[in-house]
C-alpha cells in the first residue's frame, strides 16, 4: 500500500516535469510550418538583443529586432547618406548647435504622441541613465533644448560634424510611458513606434511581434505576426528553414546558400557594414613597420581568388579602403591593390628582406566567417613570396584581452564595424594612437583625424576624409580583404524582404504567398 | 507393496566446456519408493549434486547435456516434458533445498513474501490463505515469533533460521519428494543437529520421500533407509544403511569408513586418508575409476570397467573384487 | 549534507575566482572606465581583507545574490533559474528514454549472453556510446524534421518539441544504462537465490522481474545517479543543436562571453541539482535495498 502511494506520487511528479513545457506552453514559441495563407513569418536570427530596452544593447545583431519595434531619428541609405525618419531635417545653426525638425503625427503603439520632449528625454537618459550603454557613443552631446513641440536643438561640447550619422544609434521610445512604468515595467512591456508592436519575448529565445496597422509609413505588407528566434547555431537555423518551421535564416555559409538555392530557397546577399581586415602594428619593431613591406603584403594576396574559393564569390571586396561603397565618405577613386607577386617580391627586397621573414599573426577561430581558413590561405600566399606567417588562433575572451591590452601580434585580424553609423568613424578611429590595441601611432594621421572630427563643413569633412582614406591606402595600414558577408536564405513563399548593411530589416513590402 | 515414485536409468550428464567435455555423471541408475529416504554420499565433485539437479533441469542449459534411458517421477517422464510442465512440478511435487542458506534467499523480499511465493505460482492459495499457510509452516519448522518473522528480511536472520525458512518454502506445497543437497554443510554442528531432527520430524508428520545428499557419512546414518555411494560420477555401492556401515563391500566405501576420525577409542590412532586424488573428469581412465587409489587393485581393474554385482536384494557393488575374501570375482 | 556540499562548492568557486589575479576584471566589460572599475571594486568588496570577502560572498550566496549579468543587465540568478526548468525537463525525459532503451538492451544482452542477440545488442550499445551527441541529434533532425517534416527541428514548448531532443540526449545516455544493466543483471543471475527461485517453479519471466531486476536495480540506480553530471554535460550539446532554452547551453555562452556572474550562479544551481539528484538516488536506494532501509541489525 505504502509502495503504491510512493509510486503514484513519483509518477505524478514525472508527469508534471515532462508535461511542464506543454502545460505552460505558450502558443508563441511554437515553430510550426507557416501556412501560405496565414500571414505569419518566422525569422531565425543569430542573436536577439540582450535587452529589449534599446539603450542597452549596442551590438549590431540587435538592430534587426530594434528596427521592427522602434524607429530612429534618421535612417541611412545604401550609400551611407542620412535620410529622414522621425527627424525631418537637421542642420547646424552654430558650430556646436544642431537644429532638428521632427516629424509630426507619429504615435507610439500605446497612443502616446512623439514630440520634442520625447527626443530630449531619450537623449538625456542615453547620456546619464545608469543602464544606458550608449553614453560613449553620444558623449559629445552636452544638452538638448526644446525649441517647440517639433523642433529641438542638440548642443554639443565640441563641433561635431558626424552627429547626424551618430543619431542612427538612438532608437526612440515613448518617454512618458517609460517614466510611468519605470525600466522594469518597460522591460515587461516595451513600446515603440515601429512597424511592428511587441507581443511577448523570452530572452535569448524568441521575440514575437504583431503588425502595427497605424504605422506612419506606408506598408504594403500584410504580414500580421513575426517571430524572431534566437539561434546562434547556423545549422539549427538552416534546419528550421528546411523543415518548414521558419521562413528566413540569417547569416548562412556560402556552401549552404548554394545548396539551399538548388532546393528552391532564395538568397539575399547584403554585405554588412563591417570591414574584415588584417591590421598591421606599426608600433612594434617588426618588418611591417616598413611601409614597403605592408604594401608588399597587399600585393601578395589574391583577394579575388580567396573570395571565389572560400566564399564562392559571395563577398564584397574592399577597394583599398576600410569601408565599402555603402559608407558615407567612401572614395570610389581609390582602388584595391592588384594581385602582383612580382611587385611584392620587389618591394620586399627593397625593404631589405629579399629572403622574406617570419612574423606572428593573431587571428580568431569561429568569430568571423571562415576566419581560420582565410588565415591559412593568406599564410599560403605569403609563403609564395617568402613570408612565413605563424598563425595563432585565439578564443574570444583571449582575443579581446589581447586587443584591449595592446598585446596583439604585428599582424592581427579584426572585423571593423562602421555600421550602424555607416561613416568613416570606426575605421579611422582604430588607426589613430587613441586606441587600446595601439596598432598605429602616427602623429600625421592623428592630426588629420582630429581635423576631420572638428571639420564643420560637410564639404571640408569629405575632403579630409578622402585624404585619410588615401593615407590609409598608400600607407597600407592594413591588409584590405572584404566586407563581412551577409547571406540570408529565404523561403520562396516570402517575398519583398530587404536587409540593410547595418542589420536592420525592412518588411514594408514583404508578402507571404 | 510400496510404489516406486522415482526411477532413474542410465543417467549421463556432461558439461560442454572450452577445454573439453566433462563427464560429471555416468550411467547412474537408482530408484526411490514412496516414503523412502535415500542418502547419496561421496566426496566433493563426485557428481552427487549434479545428478539430482539434472532431474529438475536446474543445470545451466547451454552447458549441460543430459542423456538418460529414463527419468520417471510418478507417471511423468521428466526427461521429455515441456519446460512449463517442469516448472509446475518444481516446488510443488518435487522440492529441493540447497547448501548455502545465506545466499539462497532473495535479499530484497520479506520472508513472508518468499514463503508465499510457491503457493502463489502454483496457484494453490490466495493471498490471505497463503499468509496463514506460511505462518503454519514457520511454526512447523520451529521458528519462534512467526508473525514477526514474516516481515523480516533474510539479512535479519541467522544461517540456521534461513535454512529453516528454506525448508518451510520447500514443504509449503506438500511435495511428494524432497531433495536436500547438503543442507547442513554450511551450518555449525549444533544447528546441524537441529535441522536434521527437524527433517526427521517433518518426514514423520508429512510422509514425503527424501533424497539427502552429503559428504558426511555420520549424518546419513541416522536419517535414511538406503545409501548410494558415488565416486567420480558413478555409483560404486548401494545398500541399506546398516548393511553399508557394517558390511561395506566396495574398497572406496571401506576406505571412507576407515577414514572417519574416531572420537572414542585409541587416541593415538593416525588419520587414515585415502591416498591419491579423484580422476580428471575430462580425461577418465579406462577401467575402474577408483583403480589408482584402491587397496585391492588388480590388473583387470585397470583394463575394464567393473560390473555391478548383486550382493543381495538391496546391496549392490561395482567392483571386480570380493573385498571380504580379496579374490577376483 | 546538501548545505555542506554547497558550501564546499562555493568555497572552491571563491578561490578559483581569485586564481587568475584581480577578480574585479571578471565583472568588468570592454567599456568600463578606470573609475568604473574602482567603483566596482569598492562595491564588490574586493578591496577588503580575504576573510571578510569570504563571509560577504557566502552571505550573498545564501540569498542567491550572485551579481548582475554583464551581458543582460539582470540579476544572474534570475537568468539561470528561468532556464533551469527547461533543462530539468529535457534531462528527465532523456533519462526516461535512456532507461526505456538501455534497460531492455542490457537485459537482452545479459539473458542471451553468448548468443547472436548478445552480440547485436552489445554492438549497438558500443556504437551508441561512441556516437557523439551532436551526430545523433543532427541525424535525427535530418530524418525527422527536414526529410519527413514530422517533428520540429528547433525550439521548445510542446510535447512534439520534446521528442527529438530527449531521444538525442537519451540515446547517448542509454548506452551507459545498457552497459550497467547488462553487468548487474549478469552478476545477479549468478546468485544462488536465482536457482532457488527456479527450484520452486517460478517461470522465467517472473524470475526476471521479481528476482533479477529487483536486485539488479540497486547497482543500476547507483550508476545512473553517479552519471547525472554527464547527462547535464550532454545537455549542453543537445541544447545547442535544438536551440533548447535551457541552463546548460546558456552557461556555456556565459563562459564564452566571460559573463562571470551568470557562470557563478549557474555553477551554484547545477551543483545544487546534482546534490539533490544524489539525495534522490539515496532515497530510491532505501526503497530498493531493505538492508539500508531498516539498518543492518542481525538477529
Amino acid at each position: 500500500m505504502k509502495r503504491t502511494i510512493i509510486l503514484l506520487l513519483f509518477s505524478l511528479l514525472l508527469i508534471v516535469v515532462v508535461g511542464y513545457g506543454s502545460v505552460f506552453a505558450d502558443g508563441g514559441n511554437k515553430t510550426e510550418a507557416s501556412e501560405g495563407i496565414s500571414q505569419e513569418i518566422t525569422l531565425m536570427v543569430t542573436n536577439l538583443p540582450t535587452s529589449i530596452d534599446p539603450l542597452q544593447d549596442t551590438g549590431l545583431s540587435a538592430l534587426t529586432a530594434y528596427s521592427l519595434l522602434y524607429d530612429r531619428l534618421i535612417d541611412i541609405d545604401k550609400s551611407g547618406n542620412t535620410i529622414p525618419s522621425l527627424a525631418l531635417s537637421w542642420k547646424p545653426i552654430k558650430p556646436t548647435v544642431w537644429r532638428l525638425e521632427l516629424r509630426q503625427g507619429v504615435f507610439f503603439h500605446n497612443g502616446e504622441r512623439f514630440n520634442a520632449k520625447t527626443v530630449q528625454s531619450v537623449i538625456m537618459r542615453a547620456l546619464h541613465g545608469t543602464e544606458s550603454r550608449q553614453k560613449a557613443q553620444i558623449s559629445l552631446i552636452k544638452d538638448v533644448q526644446i525649441v517647440n513641440d517639433y523642433a529641438i536643438d542638440i548642443i554639443t561640447s565640441e563641433p561635431w560634424s558626424l552627429l547626424p550619422n551618430r543619431l542612427s544609434r538612438l532608437w526612440i521610445y515613448p518617454t512618458e510611458y517609460f517614466n510611468q512604468v519605470g525600466l522594469e515595467g518597460f522591460l515587461k512591456k516595451p513600446i515603440g513606434s515601429g512597424s511592428y508592436r511587441f507581443v511577448k519575448w523570452q530572452q535569448d529565445n524568441y521575440l514575437i511581434l504583431e503588425k502595427n496597422d497605424k504605422y506612419w509609413r506606408e506598408q504594403q505588407s500584410e504580414i500580421k505576426k513575426i517571430t524572431l528566434r534566437h539561434t546562434p547555431d547556423m545549422n539549427a537555423r538552416i534546419n528550421a528553414l528546411e523543415s518548414g518551421e521558419a521562413d528566413m535564416a540569417f547569416i548562412i555559409d556560402p556552401e549552404q546558400i548554394v545548396r539551399l538555392e538548388k532546393l528552391g530557397y532564395k538568397t539575399l546577399n547584403q554585405p554588412l557594414g563591417q570591414a574584415y581586415i588584417y591590421f598591421f602594428r606599426t608600433t612594434l619593431k617588426s618588418p611591417v613597420a616598413d611601409v614597403r613591406v605592408r604594401r608588399a603584403i597587399n600585393y601578395a594576396i589574391d583577394v579575388d581568388t580567396i573570395i571565389k574559393s572560400l566564399f564562392l564569390g559571395m563577398a564584397s571586396k574592399l577597394e583599398g579602403q576600410p569601408v565599402g561603397s555603402d559608407a558615407f565618405g567612401y572614395d570610389s577613386s581609390i582602388k584595391a591593390y592588384p594581385y602582383d607577386p612580382q611587385m611584392a617580391k620587389k618591394l620586399l627586397a627593397e625593404a631589405g628582406y629579399p629572403q622574406g621573414f617570419t612574423i606572428a599573426f593573431d587571428g580568431t577561430s569561429g568569430m568571423a566567417p571562415k576566419d581560420k581558413e582565410v588565415a591559412e590561405l593568406i599564410a599560403d600566399q605569403l609563403a609564395q613570396i617568402g613570408i612565413h606567417m605563424q598563425i595563432n588562433l585565439n578564443e574570444r575572451g583571449v582575443y579581446l584581452e589581447k586587443m584591449m591590452n595592446a598585446k596583439m601580434s604585428p599582424i592581427w585580424s579584426i572585423s571593423l564595424n562602421y555600421a550602424p553609423t555607416m561613416d568613416l568613424f570606426g575605421p579611422m578611429n582604430n588607426a589613430t594612437s587613441f586606441t587600446g590595441h595601439k596598432s598605429h601611432s602616427d602623429p600625421a594621421f592623428d592630426s588629420l583625424y582630429l581635423r576631420w572630427l572638428a571639420a564643420f563643413d560637410q564639404k571640408e569633412q569629405l575632403k579630409i576624409g578622402r585624404e585619410m582614406l588615401k593615407y590609409y591606402h598608400d600607407e597600407a595600414l592594413a591588409l584590405f580583404l572584404w566586407q563581412s558577408p551577409g547571406l540570408y536564405s529565404i523561403s520562396p513563399k516570402v517575398q519583398g524582404i530587404e536587409m540593410n548593411p547595418d542589420y536592420t530589416i525592412n518588411l514594408l513590402n514583404a508578402v507571404v504567398k | 507393496m510400496s510404489e516406486t515414485i522415482l526411477s532413474v536409468k542410465n543417467l549421463n550428464v556432461q558439461f560442454i566446456t572450452k577445454r573439453g567435455i566433462i563427464k560429471a555423471v555416468q550411467d547412474v541408475s537408482y530408484s526411490l519408493e514412496k516414503g523412502e529416504a535415500v542418502g547419496i554420499v561421496g566426496e566433493s565433485g563426485c557428481g552427487k549434486s549434479v545428478s539430482v539437479l539434472s532431474l529438475l533441469r536446474l543445470l545451466p542449459e547451454n552447458l549441460a547435456r543430459i542423456k538418460s534411458d529414463e527419468i520417471r517421477f510418478c507417471d511423468t517422464d521428466l526427461l521429455h516434458i515441456a519446460n512449463k510442465d517442469m516448472q509446475n512440478i518444481r516446488g510443488s511435487k518435487i522440492s529441493i533445498i540447497f547448501q548455502d542458506p545465506m545466499a539462497s534467499l532473495n535479499p530484497v523480499l520479506t520472508i513472508g513474501r518468499q514463503l508465499r511465493e510457491p503457493l502463489i505460482i502454483h496457484r494453490m492459495a490466495k493471498a490471505k490463505e497463503a499468509n496463514n499457510k506460511a505462518l503454519e509452516l514457520l511454526r512447523m519448522v520451529q521458528i519462534p515469533d512467526p508473525e514477526e518473522r514474516m516481515n523480516n528480511y533474510p539479512y535479519e536472520m541467522s544461517g540456521g533460521m534461513r535454512q529453516r525458512v528454506m525448508i518451510a518454502m520447500s514443504l509449503i506445497c506438500n511435495p511428494e519428494l524432497l531433495i536436500a543437497d547438503e543442507p547442513t554443510t554450511a551450518l555449525d554442528v549444533t544447528v546441524q543437529a537441529q535441522i536434521i531432527d527437524l527433517v526427521k520430524e517433518l518426514r514423520r508428520r508429512l510422509g514425503m520421500s527424501l533424497i539427502w545428499i552429503s559428504h558426511d557419512l555420520g549424518i546419513i546414518a541416522g536419517l535414511v533407509n538406503r545409501v548410494l555411494v558415488m565416486y567420480a560420477g558413478t555409483i560404486v555401492e548401494e545398500a541399506l544403511v546398516d548393511d553399508l556401515f557394517y558390511t561395506p563391500r566396495h574398497p572406496y566405501t571401506r576406505a571412507l569408513l576407515a577414514s572417519i576420525p574416531q572420537a572414542e577409542g585409541q587416541l593415538k590412532r593416525k588419520l587414515q586418508p585415502i591416498r591419491g586424488s579423484p580422476p580428471d573428469l575430462l580425461n577418465l581412465p579406462r577401467g575402474c575409476l577408483f583403480a589408482e587409489r584402491c587397496n585391492y587393485v588388480k590388473d583387470v581393474c585397470r583394463k575394464e570397467k567393473p560390473p555391478i554385482r548383486r550382493i543381495n536384494d538391496n546391496h549392490r557393488c561395482a567392483c571386480w573384487m570380493d573385498t571380504t575374501t580379496s579374490e577376483v570375482l | 549534507m546538501i548545505p555542506l556540499t554547497m558550501v564546499g562548492v562555493l568555497t572552491i568557486v571563491f578561490f578559483v575566482l581569485r586564481l587568475s589575479g584581480d577578480p574585479v576584471y571578471l565583472f568588468t566589460t570592454q567599456e568600463s572606465t578606470p573609475e568604473e572599475i574602482e567603483m566596482l571594486r569598492e562595491e564588490l568588496g574586493f578591496n577588503k581583507p580575504l576573510p571578510i570577502q569570504y563571509i560577504r560572498y557566502l552571505r550573498r550566496a545564501v540569498v542567491l545574490d550572485f551579481g548582475t549579468s554583464l551581458r543582460y543587465g539582470e540579476p544572474a540568478i534570475n537568468l539561470i533559474l528561468a532556464r533551469w526548468p527547461a533543462t530539468l525537463q529535457l534531462a528527465v525525459c532523456a533519462l526516461l528514454v535512456s532507461i526505456a532503451i538501455g534497460l531492455p538492451f542490457g537485459a537482452i544482452s545479459a539473458l542471451k549472453r553468448g548468443t547472436i542477440w548478445d552480440t547485436i545488442c552489445s554492438t549497438i550499445t558500443l556504437i551508441g556510446q561512441g556516437a557523439p551527441v551532436f551526430w545523433i541529434g543532427i541525424m535525427l533532425i535530418l530524418i525527422f524534421s527536414v526529410r519527413l517534416r514530422l517533428l520540429p527541428a528547433t525550439g521548445s514548448g510542446t510535447l512534439k518539441h520534446l521528442i527529438l531532443p530527449s531521444i538525442t540526449l537519451g540515446a547517448f545516455f542509454a548506452a551507459r544504462v545498457a552497459r550497467i544493466s547488462r553487468t548487474s543483471i549478469l552478476e545477479v543471475m549468478q546468485k544462488k537465490y536465482i536457482v532457488t527461485a527456479r527450484a520452486i517453479g517460478t517461470k522465467e519471466l517472473r524470475v526476471l522481474y521479481l528476482h533479477v531486476l529487483k536486485n539488479a536495480a540497486i547497482a543500476i540506480v547507483t550508476i545512473i545517479g553517479l552519471s547525472i553530471p554527464s547527462l547535464i554535460g550532454g545537455a549542453v550539446m543537445a541544447e545547442s543543436i535544438f536551440n533548447w532554452p535551457g541552463v546548460a547551453g546558456f552557461m556555456v555562452n556565459a563562459v564564452y562571453n566571460r559573463d562571470y556572474p551568470v557562470v557563478q550562479a549557474g555553477i551554484f544551481i547545477l551543483s545544487f541539482t546534482v546534490a539533490v539528484t544524489n539525495l534522490v538516488v539515496d532515497v530510491l536506494y532505501t526503497y530498493l535495498d531493505p538492508q539500508i532501509r531498516l539498518g543492518s541489525q542481525k538477529v
